[in-house]
């Protein structure tokens, strides 16, 4: 059979040190998420939402319990390997974009391809490609100051998912848009997850993402509290 | 990547010419400051060179143990020779003779009778040899008040001060009263060619420079001088090269058993010039250190400065898979590009700057006037000098302090917890 799992956390806690005492984030979490979902983390500030994402990126590590991720066991790698996880086999995407703002929206996305040491020729074509694929192929050129807060994240999007990665963690990436921008975003997202294959996490407490979402965790005190399978999205009735 | 960055440093202003622009002027201006007053202290050197020491002097033992009585019967004989010699041995100098005297100077009527007298204290100096440097380093050209440069052997130029108090003109004939280097009485008439006024307070109130020629003649000095002064080409005074040329001389060709022997003394060795020195050398390395530290908090800040304002860029590469070494690595080398730029443009600024006001000097004559009457030496003219340690000094500020500044903000990414990139790129 084959194996589809993209993430598998198993008795995940983590504890952070507040004042002599410890604060716990996370508590036993069990979780495995497959290739090609469509996830949402959600729950109210401070259920443990971004610390996961952390740790399934590689930001952070757990304080106790297993953690793989892409076949990967991050508690045993290095620093430099959860860089190069991350640089290979992930896509980032921030609430508020995080664009280098002297850098055209072509070398935004140019960016992860660089850092991949991609040849340029095939760099073009594979920037070209993500670039068209969230609909600003005429902003191309543009700086992000020329851009307005959708047409910023979408090119943010499309510097995440440029180097074809296996995973996309997005956190809160509709908190500074309005309703139009939101479903705009999310329904590229949406399409970019079935045709690339990509696994999607967010962590969100956004309404208007759930609507998109496969799967939903819910998490509260640091823990999972459902796991809700949603067969058909109401954003795609 | 070096591309991307170098494309990303040079369309961010803030980034790469900002930084240039405050590096290039604080390097220029390190180098100035530094140039300037190293000249400036010159400057003060130079005027008790060229008048009693030169950057070295030789004389005969005896006549530098009676120096203060100018005793010509124990000066340099064959000078022309030992002039030969020490051109071939010391290049890095050039070698003139000087003759010391005193006596009466009398200014007599057009019958030949005494108006006024007084005493003078001259000079023989060579200013009509092919290639002489006299006129340049006394600034006698500038100096003149009234008529013209000594152009025969018999031509005099006396202070106007004493042109005043013996109320001689230009044009007029004086006659110096004293006594040869045999000690035998001598009268010699000298034309007075100009009047001259060097601007230094007191020094020149009983002055009278003559050819060297004629002062020999007068004094029966046939090849003889009072002294050889050495002056370096740049006319810039190294005091511990000074040090080590006198040594060296004084122990291959000076016989302390032989009071006739040439004996070499540096411009440190005049009354109190040896204080002079060590403590302009200490304030210049004292205000130049100074200096040189202000800049360098200025420009360690702005490295530091732009290091963190880069805090969410830098945060974004990490998450993107960047390693922290890579990315400080790629931080230290923007900080050596732009401060290389900043501190090559400013050393050439700073330079050109230097020597501009090395070769102009920033004349200061008018202020100078408020102190004539003062009995301080003070230069008029302020020179600049441009010395080796010039062309490699802004380096240190300029490349060293901003690195620095770089590589400390830089360590804020080797501190960053990774865990907050999230939480801190929301922001």
């Amino acid at each position: 059979m084959e194996n589809n799992g993209v993430i598998t956390i198993n008795n995940l806690v983590k504890r952070f040190p507040v004042g002599g005492d410890f604060f716990t984030a996370l508590k036993n979490i069990d979780l495995t998420l497959n290739k090609g979902e469509f996830t949402g983390m959600i729950g109210p500030s401070g259920s443990g939402k971004t610390t996961l994402l952390n740790i399934i990126g590689g930001l952070d590590s757990p304080t106790e319990g297993q953690v793989s991720v892409l076949g990967q066991a991050l508690n045993d790698t290095s620093h430099g390997e959860r860089a190069r996880l991350r640089r290979k086999h992930m896509g980032f995407i921030f609430q508020s974009y995080n664009l280098l703002p002297v850098y055209t929206v072509f070398e935004n996305v140019e960016l992860p391809l660089i850092l991949n040491k991609i040849d340029k020729d095939e760099r073009r074509s594979m920037v070209e490609q993500a670039i068209e694929s969230v609909g600003l192929t005429d902003k191309m050129d543009s700086r992000p100051n020329m851009l307005s807060g959708g047409e910023c994240q979408r090119t943010a999007i499309a510097r995440a998912i440029v180097h074809q990665p296996a995973l996309v963690l997005a956190d809160e990436p509709t908190a500074n848009l309005d309703a139009e921008n939101s479903h705009h975003i999310m329904k590229i997202l949406s399409n970019l997850n079935q045709e690339l294959s990509t696994s999607f996490i967010f962590a969100t407490h956004d309404e208007k993402i759930m609507a998109y979402l496969r799967r939903i965790i819910h998490l509260d005190d640091g823990e999972i509290t459902e796991d809700e399978i949603i067969d058909n999205p109401k954003a795609h009735d | 990547m070096i591309k991307f960055l170098t494309k990303g440093l040079l369309r961010d202003r803030s980034r790469s010419l900002f930084p240039v622009l405050v590096i290039t002027l604080t390097v220029a201006l390190v180098v100035f400051a530094i140039g300037f007053m190293r000249g400036t202290m010159n400057s003060l050197f130079l005027d008790t060179a060229v008048i009693l020491t030169g950057h070295e002097k030789i004389v005969t033992r005896a006549y530098n143990e009676e120096s203060q009585l100018m005793p010509n019967d124990l000066a340099l004989l064959d000078v022309d020779q030992l002039i030969d010699s020490l051109e071939q041995d010391y290049p890095d100098f050039f070698w003139t003779p000087r003759i010391t005297f005193a006596g009466l100077l009398d200014a007599p009527d057009e019958n030949g009778e005494t108006i006024a007298q007084g005493p003078v204290i001259a000079f023989g100096i060579d200013f009509l040899s092919h290639g002489s440097r006299q006129v340049e380093i006394w600034e006698l050209e500038r100096s003149l008040v009234s008529g013209s440069l000594p152009e025969n052997r018999d031509d005099a130029l006396i202070s106007s001060k004493m042109a005043d108090q013996l109320n001689i003109r230009a044009g007029e004939s004086v006659t110096f009263i004293g006594s040869t280097m045999d000690n035998a009485f001598t009268t010699y008439n000298f034309n007075v060619s100009g009047t001259f006024n060097l601007r230094k307070g007191q020094t020149d109130k009983q002055m009278m420079l003559v050819d060297l020629s004629g002062a020999r003649l007068a004094l029966d000095m046939e090849n003889a001088a009072s002294a050889i002064f050495g002056f370096t080409h740049s006319l810039y005074y190294d005091d511990e090269a000074a040090v080590n040329l006198r040594d060296q001389y004084n122990k291959t060709e000076s016989d302390s058993l032989d009071v006739f022997s040439p004996f070499m003394l540096a411009l440190r060795d005049g009354n109190q010039m040896g204080q002079m020195v060590d403590i302009s050398g200490a304030m210049l390395a004292i205000m130049g250190g100074i200096f040189l530290v202000v800049v360098m908090v200025v420009l360690w800040n702005m490295g530091l400065m732009n290091g963190l304002r880069r805090y969410g860029e830098v945060g974004l590469r990490l998450a993107m898979g960047e390693s922290k070494g890579q990315v400080y690595r790629s931080m230290i080398s923007e900080a050596v590009i732009i401060g290389l730029a900043g501190t090559v443009i400013g050393t050439g600024i700073g330079l050109s700057l230097t020597y501009y006001v090395q070769e102009n000097g920033i004349d200061y004559t008018k202020g100078m006037e408020a102190l004539s009457n003062s009995s301080m030496v003070m230069p008029n003219i302020f020179y600049a000098q441009v010395t080796p340690d010039l062309f490699y000094i802004g380096f240190i500020p300029g490349v060293f302090a901003t690195v620095l500044g770089t590589m400390l903000a830089g360590l804020a990414i080797y501190k960053r917890e990774m865990a907050q990139l999230f939480k801190e790129l929301e922001t």
